[in-house]
């Protein structure tokens, strides 16, 4: 069975403005030590989507479908039952780590509250416990530094913070919300590494939502590509950045600025995805789809499984493409 | 020999930092945001410059188009020095000189349609123009960066950030400058539309024959658009060489650091690939390391690196190649 399975998960958001409809029809699942990527553009959905699982949608958001976490249903379920699986069971990564931690709150208190809270231990251990894992996310002197506030550590050890907190109760899944991309290059290589490293350690599985395909190639198995809050191509890693099968994802490794290619001419996908207060009827990137047929205009896709080189992979297209 | 656009010699940018638990009588601190950097641009050419944050790359920007006080020489068109001119006598300078900036949002007046955003630096620049003419002027502006002629009257939170985007090149070419300073243009953007603001910069920098400096933290953006690269650490130049040589044979161990951080978009690829890593984090600008900068995280750091500063030197095998170190490697295998 598998870790995380999701399916047909549905996100909209009722705004002034109309409903949104930032996911449709997700599914997908999640084996144990098995990292997948969640590749998109912003405004794809593949925040929200995760959102979604841990039960943090802003209050005007809404969510149908089915999550099931070690066969558990976790969606729209109360607080007081989530709480008794995010971090023990799904702990998340959140993108901006000095927002994301709290500003009035010393490290030592807000890493020790977790473990005081999930596992009953005393502040003395906790305390213990925190210091240990700050040193394994190698925070040099963790000891004292464990006593300052988020705001006195630099962007990269904010994200170390981060990493070591949701590590703490040692989870069964990490979702990384965009763990590196206020980050520096350089920064963002020790994150990833150390990343992989405690993952491989504690067996864990994880979701890496990225715009990064950079990141995608060198740390994940599978890929799943959102486009305008749909799974338009999924596929293993190796596969995807090999034959890429459906046009988007190919404009999207046409488009990306390489180091190691001579080439200066750069693709450029043409316009903008699609305003998604704005149901469609077609497929959602049918405007910037350079191989589009009339049935495109009318008909959207459906995820599509199948079997090439005897790798199974699915995608949402029309179109027979030969890459 | 032609004289350059822009000549930059020994500049620098200090800050006073004042504690705030410091007593009244205490002199300030000084930050050394940027370290007698100096370099050329000629006319039409593209200069990459790239390093982390907190390198500097910034303020030099903003220090050339006298938003920074410096000290140095900024030497404009061979005849022109910038530092030291007053508002007054630098508005005619400001015209040859546009910035692009990084957030697309935060850069324009969000209470201005986008037609008199693109219009405000005429009525500045040439207000000689008549309303009608200035109007064709943004309405062929618009043209150029792909913007529909039926958007002029729009405000700017209606559009995407590569619109937006395109909506501040546009500003800041309506008065046909000579240097466009792109300060990280595209690092808020999505990846399908950074190719395509890049490849706009780059079709209007032939049309124009514009001088570009562009700043960014991204190697492969850079190494997309520039003809030579700058490298800066904690202020000061590490290593600066025309792009395909400082991409094939980077000598400084701070770039080959840099190079092979960028994560490469091929799994066997991505996997196989030997990284550098540097050691711990950067230091506070505020105490800089004696001798090389560059030597608290550099894996070849001697003795004589904390006592000898490195100068920025020709590396011999290209006169356009000089690199600050005492060991340049030959080579990144």
């Amino acid at each position: 069975m598998a870790l995380l399975s999701v399916d047909q998960l549905n996100v909209r958001f009722d705004t002034s403005d109309g409903v949104v409809h930032a996911v449709r029809g997700l599914s997908f699942e999640v084996n144990a030590s098995e990292v997948l990527a969640i590749v998109g553009e912003s405004g794809s959905g593949k925040s929200q989507s995760a959102f979604a699982i841990m039960g943090l949608l802003a209050s005007n958001g809404n969510a149908t479908g089915s999550v099931q976490f070690k066969g558990d249903e976790l969606l729209n379920k109360p607080t007081d039952y989530l709480n008794r699986i995010r971090a023990t069971g799904i702990a998340m990564v959140f993108q901006d780590a000095l927002a994301a931690l709290n500003p009035y709150m010393r490290i030592a208190d807000q890493m020790t509250e977790v473990l005081v809270y999930h596992f009953g231990l005393s502040q003395r251990e906790a305390l213990a416990q925190s210091i240990a894992m700050l040193d394994a996310v190698r925070i040099p002197d963790a000891k004292n530094r464990i006593r300052l506030f988020p705001h006195e550590f630099s962007g990269g050890m904010q994200q170390r913070v981060m990493i070591a907190m949701a590590l703490l109760c040692k989870p069964a899944l990490l979702i990384a919300d965009e763990p590196t991309t206020a980050l520096d290059v350089t920064v963002q290589a020790e994150i990833m590494d150390l990343l992989a490293e405690v993952r491989r350690e504690m067996n864990m599985s994880m979701i890496l939502i990225t715009h990064d395909l950079g990141v995608v190639a060198g740390y994940s198995d599978t890929v799943m590509v959102l486009y305008a809050g749909q799974v338009v191509e999924s596929a293993p890693v190796q596969t995807l950045f090999d034959s890429p099968g459906h046009p988007y994802t190919i404009g999207l490794l046409n488009s990306i600025l390489r180091l190691d290619t001579e080439d200066n001419a750069l693709y450029a996908i043409p316009g903008t995805p699609p305003n998604l207060l704005l149901r469609q009827s077609g497929c959602p990137f049918v405007e910037r789809c350079e191989f589009a047929i009339e049935r495109c205009h009318s008909e959207n896709p459906a995820l599509n499984e199948y079997r090439l080189e005897n790798v199974t992979r699915s995608r949402a297209c029309h179109v027979e493409i030969n890459s | 020999m032609t004289k350059p656009l822009l000549e930059v010699k020994n500049l620098c940018v200090d800050y006073d930092i004042r504690n705030e638990h410091a007593l009244p009588w205490k002199s300030p601190q000084t930050l050394q945001a940027v370290k007698e950097v100096s370099f050329t641009l000629g006319a039409g050419e593209t200069l990459g410059i790239v390093g982390e944050s907190g390198s500097g790359k910034s303020t030099l920007a903003r220090a050339i188009v006298q938003l920074e006080k410096a000290t140095g020489s900024i030497l404009w068109g061979g005849d022109t020095e910038l530092i030291g001119l007053s508002r007054q006598q630098m508005l005619p300078f400001r015209s040859q000189i546009q910035f692009v900036f990084q957030d697309p949002f935060a850069s324009l007046n969000p209470r201005l349609t986008v037609g008199q955003i693109i219009e405000e630096p005429l009525t500045v620049h040439q207000p000689q123009l008549s309303r009608t003419q200035r109007r064709e002027r943004v309405r062929s502006m618009m043209h150029r960066v792909s913007l529909l002629p039926n958007q002029i009257n729009r405000y700017p939170h209606e559009f995407s950030g590569g619109q937006c985007q395109r909506i501040g090149i546009a500003r800041a070419l309506i008065v046909e400058p000579r240097l466009l300073i792109c300060d990280e243009p595209v690092s808020a953007l999505d990846v399908s539309i950074q190719a395509q603001i890049i490849n706009l910069l780059n079709s209007l920098q032939k049309e124009m024959g514009l001088a570009m400096l562009f700043i960014a933290h991204d190697l492969s953006v850079v190494k997309h658009i520039s003809d030579r690269v700058m490298v800066m650490y904690l202020g000061k130049v590490m290593e600066m060489a025309d792009c395909s040589v400082l991409y094939k044979q980077p000598s400084h161990p701070y770039t080959q650091a840099l190079i092979s951080a960028v994560p490469l978009p091929d799994p066997q690829q991505e996997r196989s690939k030997k990284r550098i890593l540097l050691l711990g984090d950067m230091p506070s600008p505020l105490s800089p390391p004696s001798g090389c900068v560059f030597r608290t995280r550099c894996q070849y750091a001697t003795t004589e690196c904390a006592t000898r500063t490195p100068q920025l030197q020709s590396t011999g095998n290209s006169s356009e190649h000089s690199v600050s170190c005492h060991f340049p490697a030959v080579s990144l295998s």
